[in-house]
């Protein structure tokens, strides 16, 4: 599985691209915003899954990503190719600054603070009227001409994520992936194995902000607007709810529920206008009786069907079992 | 000879308490001491201190001619220090081999990797860790769900994993009937003699102390307040005073 | 910016001193908010995200109870009475039916939970009061406005700020010198030590959550004469507690009374200053002190480390 990495690579973009093909408008940018979704939960269960870091702020990262590429669009005028590369490399920098604080504290005080830098990005954007537009956002985005018809865009939108989820996967499955999750489960053993956690875990925080971003920047293209409620606090609660939905102790257990999520929203829209109330009941009954979240019981019902005898060869695997999270 | 290890007019306070209040010790290479001392006389923090767990308010530590004073641990891992627990301290949710698996990525330098699967790597390192102390065959399993006396010796399998200089055991035995503490400890001598590792324990389990221990040091109150083989330490007056109660 | 403005109009002392009084009126409802989320994340453990739910319930119930009496002058005294006792059961009720299972789970399941509780409180508000903004009549008897030391202030808001330091103190009074008291600060010292001396830790659990839903619930009616009452204010009333728990210190009583002291007072300041960036100085505070002093004014390092 893991030399064939660019084999999955080309199978992932080539269906992904027939089915984008197959489908209508309505469809296709509801496929797209689904892909973005996946790679928004990826970056986030980066965090929550793998470094067991609960952030009530990453939303505030995907908004930097898009903000990036609006502010410069529209105040610096910089071609669009250029923003595109510049969009995550900033998100990535402002990760660095804010995760520098963050990553000295645990637990719930880590959560608190990562919210109220989030909060302040969120505020800023959302009060400086004279620059960022405010709550009315800013509309009308240039894009890069090759971009602009959706077919196109749709081929860069599933050719980034899925060479991003790559990426994430390659990250999630090398030492330094394992090196998050031995801190997620122990931290201070963790330092007595020799993992410098501090400095790993602004290393991650980092690069979680930096596909954040990435996430951002395909949804304000997606749209052609970006607007403060995508960087608002409860945006981070919906990444959170389809990271537990899917399970965080899997790889691939936020982008199906990043599908569930955005399918539902879509579909739910037409029906009724509460939909929190439905998201709130989704995660209440995750919590209770599906900690493990749908991917993870999956994985844990195949496990138990095959029933591999104790082998000296051992399974790897994320979903080690378990059903609370550690908070570090 | 010369020591492993030196520590110099060592103290830590914990508001008005010394905790440790003033040691010195030296511990030659390949030497195997025990630490005892009745309850809260200073020795987990003593541990603590040269295991770079916090920081000591005085004193200086030197390892192999080096001043490695207030370190952090991760950097006295990487100087070949490494530690058990007293209360079992795994990965719980991850398996045996991967608790063992990343001590040793860590100790080859390989935490910041992100480019190779960690599948491929150390494998024959991690097994052969793992049947050095008799897991072998349970590497499959996920930690937490150990019994007792295999998670005690997983957690001494973990600090073994990175082929130490000086290891610290803190308690090796605690929790253990007789058999399986003689089992651990055979295999720690066992590993210190072929690998002339240098050995620190602390322990209260007498048995073991004079069975093991090639040279023992008894604190109290912070300060060590005798060293010697088992049979010094057997006639000492100061020690006897502290646990009997003799004299004055 | 333009600072000229600050200065061509210079507020007089009877007009700050008003703020002042404005700032630590709202400092009061914080703390009884703050007290109770502060008391549940000392003894329990749980950051109650679903705090602020409680106590926008408090308001909406007050408002109900105004509706059902038709507005009689004793209605507020009813809703006073009534009203915070419903919350607390519902408190009860999220405790015994919600959080008791997953105790055994590690902290974050617990935030979750309780955040899954905001989501669907916030629109059953919507759905059953709808999505306008609501008010409730101040009480005949403080309708009025007093004058004190030459500023003329609300009777009600005056009321409020009375009412603060004797609900404090009574709270103080139930934690440090009651036998109640004594077994919370037992189980939120040692939990299985408290168990172990045969305290039974549940039903302390459920004490106290209830109690923590009663201050929110009281702090919910008695917003509701001065207030808005709109399904948004769980979220802005929960993030201002969290920064007074946080700047006081994580389960810290007298750090909920200093916090929200702070808190209060800033904001009916820094809405003078800079008007817009009241809201962002909440959170910048918060992000200093957890930066600075993460353990809050008043909290204990040494317990953090514990945690």
């Amino acid at each position: 599985m893991w030399r064939s990495g660019a084999w999955h690579w080309l199978v992932a973009v080539a269906v992904l691209f027939t089915l984008s093909l197959l489908l209508g408008d309505f469809y296709r940018h509801l496929g797209m915003t689904v892909l973005i979704m996946a790679l928004f939960a990826l970056s986030y269960n980066l965090l929550l899954g793998e470094t067991g870091l609960v952030s009530f702020g990453h939303a505030a990262f995907f908004g930097v990503g898009g903000y990036t590429y609006a502010l410069l669009a529209t105040k610096v005028g910089t071609p669009a190719l250029v923003n595109i590369v510049l969009a995550p490399i900033a998100t990535a920098l402002i990760a660095l600054l804010v995760g520098y604080f963050c990553v000295r504290l645990h637990g719930i005080l880590f959560s608190m603070l990562t919210l109220a830098f989030g909060q302040v990005i969120y505020t800023v954007t959302f009060q400086w009227y004279s620059f960022t537009g405010g709550d009315n956002g800013i509309v009308g985005l240039p894009a890069p001409p090759l971009l602009i018809p959706p077919g196109n865009y749709a081929v860069f939108v599933i050719f980034v994520v899925v060479t991003c989820g790559i990426a994430l996967w390659r990250l999630a499955h090398s030492p330094f992936g394992q090196a998050l999750r031995i801190m997620r489960e122990n931290r201070e053993r963790a330092e007595f194995i020799g993992i410098p956690v501090r400095r790993l875990r602004l290393i991650v925080f980092t690069i979680a902000g930096g596909f954040a971003g990435i996430a951002g920047l395909l949804f304000a293209l997606l749209n052609r607007q970006v607007f403060p409620d995508d960087m608002y606090w409860a945006q981070t609660a919906q990444v959170l709810v389809m990271s537990l939905l899917g399970g965080i102790f899997t790889f691939l257990g936020p982008v199906v529920g990043a599908f569930i999520v955005t399918v539902l929203q879509y579909w739910i829209a037409t029906y009724t206008i509460y939909w929190l109330l439905i998201l709130g009941t989704i995660l209440l009954l995750c919590v209770l009786f599906f900690p493990q979240g749908i991917v993870g019981s999956l994985q844990e019902r195949l496990k138990h069907r095959l029933a591999p005898p104790p082998s000296p060869s051992p399974l790897k695997g994320e979903g080690t079992g378990g059903g609370g999270l550690v908070v570090g | 000879m010369k020591a492993l290890l030196s520590v110099r007019g060592l103290a830590k306070s914990f508001g008005g308490l010394r905790a440790v209040d003033g040691v010195d010790l030296d511990v030659r290479q390949g030497e195997i001491t025990a630490i005892i001392g009745p309850n809260g006389a200073g020795k987990t923090t003593f541990f603590n201190l040269i295991s770079g767990a916090f920081p000591c308010d005085h004193g200086r530590i030197v390892f192999d001619g080096e001043e490695i004073t207030n370190l952090p641990a991760p950097r006295l891992f990487k100087r070949g220090i490494c530690r058990a627990f007293q209360v079992v301290n795994l990965f719980p949710r991850l398996t045996l081999f991967e608790n063992v698996q990343a001590a040793l990525l860590s100790h080859q330098g390989k935490v910041f990797n992100c480019f190779l699967h960690v599948d491929r790597l150390a494998r024959q390192e991690t097994e052969q860790v793992l049947s050095e102390v008799g897991l072998a065959e349970k590497a499959s399993l996920v930690s937490k769900n150990l019994s007792h006396g295999d998670q005690k010796r997983l957690d001494i399998a973990i600090a073994l994993a990175a082929k130490p200089r000086l290891l610290l055991l803190d308690e090796p035995t605690a929790g253990l009937n007789p058999k399986e503490s003689r089992e651990i400890m055979g295999l720690v001598e066992g590993i210190a003699g072929r690998e002339n590792l240098t050995v620190i324990f602390i322990e209260h389990d007498m048995d073991v102390v004079f069975s093991v221990a090639e040279t023992i040091r008894v604190m109290h109150q912070g300060r060590l307040i005798a060293e010697g083989t088992p049979q010094v330490i057997k006639g000492h007056p100061e020690v006897r005073k502290v646990y009997l109660g003799e004299g004055e | 910016m333009d600072f000229t403005s600050l200065f061509t109009w210079v507020p007089g002392p009877q007009f700050l001193f008003a703020q002042l009084l404005n700032g630590l009126t709202r400092s009061m409802l914080l703390f009884l908010v703050s007290s109770g989320l502060t008391l549940i994340l000392g003894v329990m453990g749980v950051a109650n995200f679903a705090h602020g739910s409680l106590y926008m319930l408090g308001a909406y119930g007050s408002f109900t109870m105004g509706t059902l009496l038709g507005g009689a002058p004793s209605s507020f005294l009813l809703a006073v009475a009534v009203v915070p006792l419903a919350i607390a059961l519902v408190g009860g009720l999220i405790e015994r039916l919600l959080l008791r299972r997953i105790y055994e789970a590690e902290g974050v399941m617990q935030i979750l939970l309780t955040y899954a509780v905001v989501l669907m409180v916030a629109d059953l508000v919507r759905l059953i009061w709808g999505p306008e903004t609501r008010g409730v009549p101040k009480p005949t008897v403080l309708a009025g406005a007093v004058t004190l030391l030459g500023t003329i202030y609300p009777s009600y808001n005056l009321l409020i700020l009375i009412l603060g330091p004797f609900l404090a103190f009574g709270l103080w009074f139930l934690l440090y010198h009651t036998a109640f008291g004594k077994v919370v600060r037992a189980t939120a010292l040692d939990r299985e030590m408290a168990n172990a001396l045969g305290i039974n830790v549940p039903r302390i659990f459920t004490l106290v959550f209830m109690l923590g839903a009663w201050l929110a619930g009281l702090a919910g009616v008695l917003t509701a004469p001065i207030g808005a009452i709109t399904p948004t204010m769980d979220l802005s009333i929960i993030v201002e507690s969290f920064v007074v728990v946080v700047i006081g210190g994580l389960g810290s009583f007298w750090g909920a009374l200093l916090g929200a002291l702070i808190v209060g007072v800033i904001q009916a300041f820094g809405i003078l200053i800079v008007p817009r960036m009241a809201l962002i100085s909440i959170f910048a505070i918060m992000a200093l002190v957890l930066i600075l002093r993460p353990w809050g004014l008043l909290g204990n390092p040494r317990a953090l480390l514990a945690r």
